[in-house]
């Protein structure tokens, strides 16, 4: 199906690697765990955001990543209310789950928090991208077993093909106990940027 | 002209029995499934599966494979839904959506969590129907259901698909009942949406499984899905807009895929979780939308706040209305209790009907909007 959409930007983070545009934009290969390397990613970009630091790992990766992708857009020339966000997991929010529930599993010592719990939700992550950046557009998390590019696609297309979303941030965002990857990208309709069709061919290219 | 999404056949799971003609029949009397539950030292207002029940029915699928509490009782819905319909969940224009915030999240407890997993379990419900595809998960809070729905419509208009299974499930957990306790956000007695004194949600286990079809049912009575989005307040991670706004956007973009004004509409099965904030935010947005007029329930009265089956188990309640021209009471509403009014309603009526409207909300920010016509 010809829809004219194509990816203008993507994001990969990986083993202690940000990839912006498939290229390397940072190396925090020698922190020694997630939080280190992920705020020493925050601080690359030069961010101010005090709502960053409340964040579970999770909302991290995803609003980090989400974040390299806007930094070389003008997000304030976005149509807010039809730019959309469909992200996916195979681990759902699993890793903050199982810090509420053993929080709650010894009656005797039983401390279930709020700021904890609200996290609970995998897409709570696009709920902070939406708020540092005032998008207004679709919402949708689905749990895949593990990235398809295929599967992934769908969805998307069907958003651009049935609503009036004009661009679309899409992907991958897992994290669970330490382990992690986020690839995150920007879909536009007959944008004249890069002009990279958005088909398995190139997400399956960029994701390698 | 694209394809249309209409609804082939149904089926609810609450503390209200085991079909949607359990349901309607306790709706006609106001009748409420809620009660007392004990767990975590305390006692909390819910609604709860009938156990012995459930045990009957699933016996009568004479099953030997093991499935955990949820995947029998989305094996049930799905199956109560695909009887006497012809349609076969194998072939390949058909898809599966299964829906979901967090499925069996008491698997946590286990030696080996596998089953905790929203894929995991997608998977264990597909096998018993053999399917050769891995049923897709929408995991997005509160508006779960409603999305699952929206994405139907937009499948089967979109042509890639035939048929859309949407089956939405939760239970009860003390995962989830401490957690929302934590946020002081349950209610002290049975819930009463939009009430004066409304003092928070009662959180409810089910499972509601809609089939969408491109073909019409033979023997008429057609409801389609009219339109439907979804989107993002951009304000708060765990409390509603102030506004209304976001809510707001995807009643506007519903109508206007629907191609209707706010005096089509007929007739609203609100979120509604007696939370203050939420029923506060919710009245906002109908009056942005100015359908400030339009009578409302919330099926939460009758069967809490499923998570992830509310969406669909409230879109079966708000389709059974439009189809049998009539208006089921809001358990627990005496007074009105927010600030832009609302006409909530009060007793079981009759009431023409052409078009409904469902909406949610969820943590994160979330909304949803889907509209139901009548053909």
């Amino acid at each position: 199906m010809n829809h004219n959409l194509n990816i203008t930007a993507s994001c990969r983070i990986r083993d202690g690697k940000v990839y912006l545009n498939n290229k390397e934009v940072f190396n925090g290969e020698s922190s020694e765990d997630f939080p280190a390397f992920i705020k020493s990613a925050y601080q690359n970009l030069g961010l101010k955001y005090g709502k960053f630091h409340k964040m579970d790992s999770l909302s991290k990766l995803g609003f980090i990543a989400s974040e390299y992708i806007f930094s070389e857009m003008d997000v304030g020339s976005l149509d807010k209310e039809n730019t959309a966000i469909v992200l996916a997991n195979s681990s759902s929010s699993l890793d903050t789950d199982i810090r509420h529930h053993n929080s709650i599993k010894d009656a005797s010592n039983f401390y279930p928090s709020p700021a904890v719990f609200v996290y609970t939700l995998p897409n709570i992550v696009m709920g902070e991208i939406c708020i540092k950046n005032k998008i207004q557009g679709e919402n949708a998390f689905f749990i895949f077993d593990e990235f398809n590019a295929q599967t992934l696609i769908e969805p998307i297309e069907i958003l651009f093909e049935e609503t009036e979303t004009k661009a679309c941030l899409g992907g991958w965002v897992e994290f669970l106990e330490g382990k992690y990857e986020a690839f995150l990208f920007f879909i536009e309709k007959e944008s004249n940027k890069g002009k990279l069709a958005f088909n398995v061919p190139n997400m399956n290219q960029l994701y390698l | 002209m694209k394809p249309t999404a209409y609804i082939l056949s149904d089926n609810m799971i609450s503390s209200l029995g085991f079909s949607t003609q359990e349901h309607i029949t306790a709706f006609r009397k106001g009748q409420s499934g809620i009660s007392t539950y004990n767990t975590l030292d305390s006692s909390f207002f819910v609604s709860k599966v009938n156990e012995q029940r459930k045990k009957e029915e699933w016996a009568k699928l004479n099953v030997q494979e093991e499935y955990t509490n949820l995947e029998q009782l989305f094996i049930l819905s799905i199956s109560k839904t695909l009887e006497n319909t012809g349609i076969n969940p194998q072939s390949k224009d058909t898809l599966f959506i299964l829906s979901s915030t967090k499925g069996n999240i008491e698997a946590l407890s286990q030696s080996n969590n596998a089953n905790a997993f929203l894929g995991k379990m997608a998977k264990n419900v597909g096998k018993y129907f053999n399917l050769s595809y891995q049923p897709q998960v929408i995991s997005t809070a509160c508006i779960s259901g409603t999305l699952a729905c929206v994405f139907a419509n937009r499948y089967i208009r979109s042509g890639r698909y035939k048929h859309v299974i949407v089956s939405g499930g939760d239970i009860i957990s003390d995962f989830t009942l401490s957690g929302f306790n934590s946020f002081k956000a349950l209610g002290t007695t049975s819930c009463k949406p939009f009430d004066k004194n409304r003092d928070g949600v009662n959180l409810g286990e089910g499972v509601g499984t809609i089939l969408f079809s491109s073909k019409k049912r033979a023997q008429g009575n057609n409801i389609y899905i009219g339109g439907g989005a979804s989107s993002n307040d951009a304000n708060h991670i765990s409390g509603p807009s102030r506004t209304g706004d976001g809510l707001f956007l995807t009643i506007k973009k519903a109508m206007e895929q629907a191609g209707l004004s706010s005096n089509d509409l007929g007739y609203i099965s609100a979120h509604g979780t007696a939370t203050p904030y939420n029923d506060e935010m919710e009245a906002k947005a109908f009056h942005l939308a100015q359908l400030q007029d339009v009578p409302l329930n919330s099926f939460k009265g009758y069967f809490g706040h499923t998570l992830g089956a509310a969406g669909i188990l409230e879109s079966i309640g708000g389709i059974q209305s439009l189809l049998h021209n009539e208006l089921y009471p809001s358990p627990g509403f005496e007074e009105i209790g927010v600030s832009q009014t609302v006409p909530v309603i009060k007793e079981h009526k009759e009431k023409q009907m052409n078009h409904i409207l469902k909406t949610a909300s969820g943590f994160g920010g979330c909304n949803s909007s889907i509209i139901f016509s009548k053909e």
